[in-house]
């Protein structure tokens, strides 16, 4: 009785299964191949279930199955299940209900990190170097931030009482309790416009969510009005990228109306599209150029490249990231829903991007970046010569500098923070943000400071001397170098002493930046960057020179 | 008592029944859902798709998660798996390698088709079946010289005398040799190399230690070389263990998810020899078959465990055919030894916080006694009584392995000299030495070692850590000094030597002079025999 149901079953699955395929794959000839390849899987996951020495989890074995056939496709498309959706759909909007304030945690206790100026945290009086001692009346002592975090979280509109010590201007520690009130905490794509200096406009844009063009259209406009700004930087480095759409109305502050920004092309037809600007533009003349760099994914290079290929706009920093490859999301059975590489985009030269192939593995399954000879050439709209294949490449390339291992310990282990807290509660202003700088006597207290620690810290060199020791050692050639690697590592320990002396001038502009963020938060920052910044000097001397940008892009 | 039985009937069906449903709605979901990913990727993903390759690496990276002997088998892999587990092939008989894109006999079988044919080690086979074996993978050498049994392949050989010859070889089926040398280490100590567990290996077992007895009457001891033994059939590892104990004990059990399907191996036999003196010799390589026989021993107290830690393979496999040609390899069960220990490494259904994994720590391996009340612990392979620093191969040595230098000395010493001492007499000359070093120098081998390169990225690293320009004075006095270390011929002359005498009375001898040759220098057979010669030790470490 029981069998003949189940047959019953299987029977009227059957049916299904093959209507629904024979819809999907009336044009293909991947139909047998799919089917055959679906059946030869579904025998295997009975059998295996039946006989495997133990219980299986199902959901572990499905999951890994589609994660690795995801991941061997390429690394942005993905399988998310029913219990990873909300914190996908927190990561692709971008919103959260709390206070407005990074944390991090310090000697038992979380501390508040970094305020964003304008939010509840800081318009309540909460500042960097506050340890948080209790939440609404309950002791928050022992906890990590994530449980901190989740108190701190809550419906916009709440209000939450938080009782905090702070250093005074005795470098005493003073009870505070503050009520902040709750908002939904949206960040902005525009955290900060302004100018820099010599009427250069300057607008960073670090993401793509909605609203990423209407921000840039505002903030461009008003530095217009209000600044009288006769050039323009534009800043993507570190900017990820998202919506495919806001790239478009960014692209179209600076482009006229009608102009063709992307085109996406997939294996199916319903993935050709075109894009074309919608709007009337703000300003398509103004010498303008973009900062980028290798975290510059995405939109930041449909952005950068469209500008490129238009001939609109000069690049400056280091090649971005290269990902060309648009993806959609697709709704699976039991809530599940795929995130899948659909297209590719084509900015206006007509070139694809993409750095990395995923389709052409090494035999060992290695991925490599498209060679130089494999790349074709484009041309912009004045006839430059641009190349697919590895990003968007500046026009101006700013190589970076190697950062010395002392500073990454210094940060980490919090002495620019707690020196930058001790020097707030101390100093009641500090002038203005852009030219802002310490004094060599309160460099060498901050050595003091750091020494007074007994400041130990591991160097990447180091670790890789003891390794080379190991392997001379297997392979019987230690004997002969031993006295060598002696003297390397005398001279390593002796090089690192110097290191904080050596790199004064890096490890002030990080301490320093810290003091402002204090005193003028996150734009404090940035317009403190401003005097050291290699690509935002470039960027300025180039708008300083309309000259110089219009022979760079070839206008006439 | 009928009814009883009906109760427990009654008993399993239910339960069976209702673990089948839920079970049963699981599979079905989670096949939906992979059903619709499935058809949904290989509808819209940007490009092409192939969906045979696509279902492969599904499958590898769910049964990945499993455990590393679960294997999905696609109809073009079979032929390698059987290759692998035991199971007859069909071909020449021999071994061979590409060098400079021929390929080259290095080992020829006994009494098999190649050796009937003539072949020598160091003959190049230029063409099969009028194709040319040229710049051809391995892989596709191998598959030309398989075939159906009887068949006849037309070969086309150039012999180390520089002759081309055309011979036919008529296709045998045959298996990799289970014992393929055994003999006497000194009057009294019998050796058995056993290098996999292939048909008949029990009955290969047998048949050397009576000869040896037979021949030998003063014998007192047995060496079983296990090393390097992957494993193979079960039933034989029992027979083999068999020989040495009681009939009647169990040798090994094997449990897993179905109580029905749990099985217990006993010694069914009447055992051989339950009183001579006994070593094994494992090293990491030693796995699953090779681990039920030093681990059953060794929880009897029955031998002395020589060299290394064992693989650590509790697991045992069954192989399920699937649609379409294609097969699963399912792990079904675990074994456990007499002393109760299950001896696998790695807890595959346990994973870290990273999903690396889990390999059983000291602290949780749980402790179990031998007959004598020794004690054992579970979780990671078995522990040998004795033993040492294995030494690792100079980089040096290995290089003139591997550029095959040292095979080519050896054809032409063959070629130039008609016949040699006996294996046990057989010397290198100083002369040998430096007529081989002369030819090694000639070759130009070029090699880096792993320090070398090493050095390099540590020095990339100086520069990204601002050290490079107090430090690169000395990285140059380094890389001279390695440098030399490189080409440094009489520091290895010992070493070079020995592995020139093993290859050398493998040419003259085949594969059984080449293994007497090399036990001669062997650390392993060193330690088992002091330990073997040493009563009042061997029966100190089994407690007797």
């Amino acid at each position: 009785m029981f069998k003949s149901k189940l047959k019953k079953l299987f029977a009227g699955g059957a049916i299904a299964v093959a209507l629904i395929i024979t819809l999907a794959f009336s044009s293909g000839n991947g139909y047998f191949e799919v089917n055959k390849s679906l059946d030869i899987f579904t025998t295997l996951y009975k059998e295996l279930n039946t006989y495997y020495v133990d219980t299986l989890n199902h959901q572990q074995l499905i999951g890994s199955a589609m994660e690795s056939i995801a991941t061997s496709l390429d690394p942005y498309t993905d399988v998310i299940s029913e219990e990873n959706m909300a914190d996908y759909r927190q990561m692709t909007t971008g919103r959260y209900g709390g206070i407005g304030s990074m944390i991090g945690t310090r000697d038992g206790f979380v501390v508040i990190s970094e305020p964003y100026e304008g939010f509840p945290a800081q318009r309540a009086g909460l500042i960097a170097g506050d340890k948080i001692i209790s939440i609404d009346g309950k002791s928050v002592k022992g906890q990590n931030s994530d449980e901190v975090s989740k108190q701190l979280k809550g419906k916009a509109g709440t209000q939450v009482s938080v009782k905090v010590e702070r250093l005074n201007d005795q470098l005493k520690e003073e009870e505070k309790t503050m009520t902040i009130t709750r908002e939904e905490i949206k960040i902005k794509n525009v955290p900060y416009f302004g100018v820099i200096e010599n009427n250069i406009g300057y607008i960073q844009l670090s993401n793509f969510t909605e609203k990423a063009g209407a921000e840039v259209h505002a903030a461009f406009n008003q530095l217009i009005q209000k600044n009288k700004i006769k050039g323009l930087v534009l800043d993507l480095r570190g900017n990820p990228g998202g919506l495919l759409n806001e790239a478009i109305n960014v692209a179209n502050v600076f482009v006229p109306k009608n102009v063709e920004i992307v085109t996406t092309k997939g294996r199916i037809e319903d993935q050709y599209k075109r894009y074309y600007t919608e709007n009337e533009p703000v300003d398509i003349n103004m010498p303008m150029v973009v900062l980028i760099d290798t975290n510059s994914a995405s939109a930041s290079e449909i952005v950068s490249g469209s500008l490129q290929d238009l001939d609109r706009a000069v690049i400056v920093g280091q090649n971005s990231y290269g990902k060309g490859l648009v993806q959609s999301t697709l709704s699976l059975p039991y809530n599940y829903k795929l995130k899948l590489t659909t297209a590719k985009y084509y900015i206006p030269s007509g070139r694809c991007i993409q750095a990395i192939n995923y389709a052409d593995k090494g035999e060992d399954g290695s991925l490599h970046k498209t060679s130089d000879s494999l790349r074709a050439a484009f041309k912009t709209r004045n006839g430059r010569t641009v190349f697919d294949g590895k990003g968007i490449e500046p026009d101006f390339v700013i190589t970076p500098e190697y950062m010395s291992p002392v500073i990454f310990p210094l940060i980490v282990k919090n002495y620019i923070f707690d020196f930058a807290t001790r020097y707030a509660a101390t100093h009641k202003s500090i002038g203005n943000p852009r030219t802002f700088s310490l004094s060599d006597k309160e460099y060498d207290e901050f050595v003091k400071f750091v020494l007074s620690k007994n400041f130990e810290y591991d160097t990447r060199s180091e670790k890789a001397l003891e390794y080379l020791k190991k392997l001379a050692e297997n392979e019987e050639q230690y004997a002969s170098i031993k006295h060598d690697l002696e003297e390397i590592k005398s001279k390593l320990s002796a090089e690192k002493k110097q290191d904080i002396y050596k790199e004064k001038k890096d490890i002030l502009k990080i301490l320093e930046s810290e003091i402002v963020s204090r005193y003028y938060w996150q734009n404090g920052r940035t317009e403190f960057s401003f005097s050291n910044d290699k690509e935002v000097k470039k960027a300025v001397e180039l708008c300083s020179n309309p000259a110089l940008i219009k022979q760079t892009l070839h206008q006439k | 008592m009928t009814r009883y039985i009906k109760y427990i009937l009654f008993g399993i069906l239910v339960v069976g029944l209702l673990s089948f449903t839920t079970n049963y709605f699981l599979i079905s979901k989670n096949l939906d859902i992979f059903s619709a990913f499935f058809k949904e990727i290989n509808r819209s993903y940007v490009d092409e798709t192939e969906p045979s390759k696509l279902i492969r690496t599904g499958i590898d990276g769910m049964l990945k998660n499993i455990d590393p002997y679960t294997n999905y088998i696609s109809e073009s892999q079979i032929e390698s798996y059987r290759l692998q587990n035991s199971e007859k092939i069909t071909g020449f008989g021999l071994h061979f390698e590409m060098m400079e894109n021929t390929p080259v006999i290095t080992d020829i079988m006994k009494d098999l088709p190649a050796q009937k044919a003539g072949l020598q080690v160091g003959d190049k086979i230029v063409a099969i079946d009028g194709k040319s074996t040229i710049g051809k993978s391995k892989d596709e050498v191998s598959l030309s010289m398989r075939g159906q049994v009887g068949t006849t392949a037309a070969v086309s050989v150039r012999t180390i005398r520089g002759e081309l010859k055309e011979i036919s070889i008529k296709r045998e089926e045959f298996h990799e040799t289970n014992v393929p040398y055994y003999g006497m280490l000194n009057e009294h100590t019998g050796y058995i190399n056993l290098k996999i567990f292939n048909p008949d290996a029990a009955k290969d077992v047998k048949n050397a230690f009576e000869d040896l007895r037979a021949k030998n009457k003063a014998i007192k001891s047995l060496i079983i070389d296990l090393r390097d033994n992957p494993g193979g059939l079960l039933v034989d590892a029992v027979a083999i263990v068999n020989m040495f104990i009681e009939k009647n004990k169990v040798v090994v059990t094997t449990k897993g998810k179905v109580a029905e399907w749990n099985n217990t191996f006993k010694a069914e036999a009447d055992p051989i020899d339950t009183k001579i003196a006994l070593a094994i010799l494992t090293n990491s390589r030693s796995a699953s078959a090779s681990e039920i026989v030093s681990g059953a021993l060794q929880d009897y107290d029955r031998a002395i465990i020589v060299g290394q830690k064992t693989y650590g393979k509790g697991l045992v496999q069954v192989t399920k055919n699937l649609t379409y040609n294609t097969m699963l390899k399912v792990t079904t069960a675990k074994y456990y030894i007499p002393s109760g220990r299950c001896i696998q490494a790695i807890d595959y259904a346990e994973k870290n916080a990273d999903g690396s994994v889990y390999k059983i720590p000291d602290s949780l391996k749980r402790q179990f006694t031998t007959a004598d009340g020794r004690k054992v612990w579970d979780g990671g392979g078995i522990d040998p009584d004795i033993s040492f620093a294995v030494p690792t191969v100079n980089p040096l040595v290995k290089a003139l392995i591997d550029s095959n230098v040292i095979f080519a000395f050896v054809t032409n010493y063959y070629i130039t000299h008609p016949s040699i001492d006996s294996v046990d007499k057989f010397k290198l000359t100083d002369k040998d030495f430096d007529d081989f070093v002369n030819f090694a120098q000639s070759k130009k081998v070029t090699y880096k070692t792993e320090t070398e390169n090493f050095l390099t990225k540590f020095k990339e690293i100086t520069v990204e850590e601002k050290y490079a320009e107090a430090l690169n004075p000395v990285f140059a006095k380094v890389e001279a000094s390695l440098q030399k270390d490189k080409n440094d011929y009489s520091g290895q002359k010992k070493e070079i030597i020995e592995v020139l005498e093993n290859q050398i009375c493998g040419r003259y001898y085949a594969l059984p002079g080449k293994i007497k040759k090399s036990l001669y220098n062997d650390i392993y057979i060193k330690k088992a025999l002091e330990a073997l010669d040493n009563t009042v030790e061997y029966n100190r470490i089994l407690h007797k």
